[in-house]
């Protein structure tokens, strides 16, 4: 049973080495009570629920220009994280698709493929843009401000408009094209083709409320700013 | 509401996540984005405990002075809704 708690503990390390520095230290807490959870299955679920620690989202509204150094820190933690995990998951996307590919059996699925892969590098390029600029040390509370304003619009810009339905639109006609080109070489798998369509479908148009939401948040926070 | 009646059943005690876990019955999962919500509104102090040989620091927890009083209001107007009749007599 060694194998599990080790198993629980790389968990851990993964979770402390792709947090934002703000919680980092939350999951470097739940590493340090692993040796107390005598169980090991148990401690391999504690681990597990560190994945959640994640996708916590850490906000601070600056309530005065005092606030303001902390708030832009927490965003640029958020930024970055986002870049990270976007980063892993998308090349890890990349390269199963672009491996698929190379074995895929006829031209619908091919073309699929091909526009997928593309997509993925696209939202790639897209996850480094979006990346925060590093504050000067020097900076004035005037320049922090200035710069927490411009993140707080490219943020908002990240989650609407051209950046977000392009990365929409981009992702649609290679999985379209895929399914399509399932059904037509294996007619067996008509079924099973149609219901990861309709599930694509389903999360791409989930993923519109999501996304709106969040610019709207940062349009509100962009605006209490002005205020 | 679990995790703020658990801290103040010793509320001048520092605590650890294992045990909060334990004696709330709450996953790990659970528990540690809620920890993490007290502590970004203040209502929850944190500290690393000091190094034992042989085993890494543990941290603790213990609810400020807000977060006991935030605790206490929110269990009294739990346990004044919990006491409330469902419905209401409508005299005519």
């Amino acid at each position: 049973m060694k194998i599990v708690r080790q198993a629980a503990a790389s968990i851990l390390r993964t979770v402390i080495r792709l947090a934002s520095p703000s919680t980092q230290s939350w999951a470097k807490a739940m590493l340090a009570e692993l040796d107390s959870v005598g169980n090991d299955w148990a401690a391999f679920l504690w681990a597990l629920g560190s994945v959640r620690i994640l996708f916590v989202r850490q906000t601070i509204h600056p309530m005065g220009l005092s606030d303001i150094p902390a708030a832009a820190k927490v965003l640029a933690d958020r930024m970055n994280q986002r870049t990270r995990l976007g980063s892993v998951s998308v090349s890890g996307m990349a390269l199963f698709f672009g491996r698929a590919f190379l074995h895929a059996s006829d031209t619908f699925q091919q073309v699929g493929y091909a526009l997928i892969v593309a997509a993925m590098l696209y939202m790639l390029f897209q996850l480094f843009a979006g990346r925060p600029r590093r504050i000067p040390a020097i900076a004035d509370l005037n320049a922090r401000t200035a710069l927490y304003r411009s993140e707080l619009g490219r943020e908002r810009d990240f989650h609407s408009g051209y950046w977000f339905w392009s990365r929409l639109a981009i992702m649609m006609p290679g999985f379209i094209l895929l399914c399509v080109g399932g059904m037509i070489t294996h007619p067996s798998t008509t079924h099973s083709q149609i219901i990861l369509l309709a599930l694509f479908l389903v999360f791409s148009a989930l993923s519109i409320p999501n996304n709106l939401s969040r610019a709207r948040s940062y349009a509100r926070q962009l605006h209490d700013l002005g205020l | 509401m679990t995790v703020l009646a658990d801290f103040l059943e010793d509320p001048h005690t520092w605590k650890y996540g294992y045990d909060i876990s334990r004696s709330t019955g709450l996953k790990s999962g659970t528990l540690y984005p809620i920890l993490m919500r007290l502590a970004e509104h203040g209502l929850l102090q944190t500290s690393w405990e000091l190094a034992e040989t042989g085993r890494p620091p543990r941290h603790l927890y213990k609810l400020t002075k807000n977060g006991l009083r935030y605790s206490q209001e929110q269990l009294i107007s739990a346990d004044v809704a919990m006491n409330q009749p469902p419905f209401r007599e409508v005299k005519a």
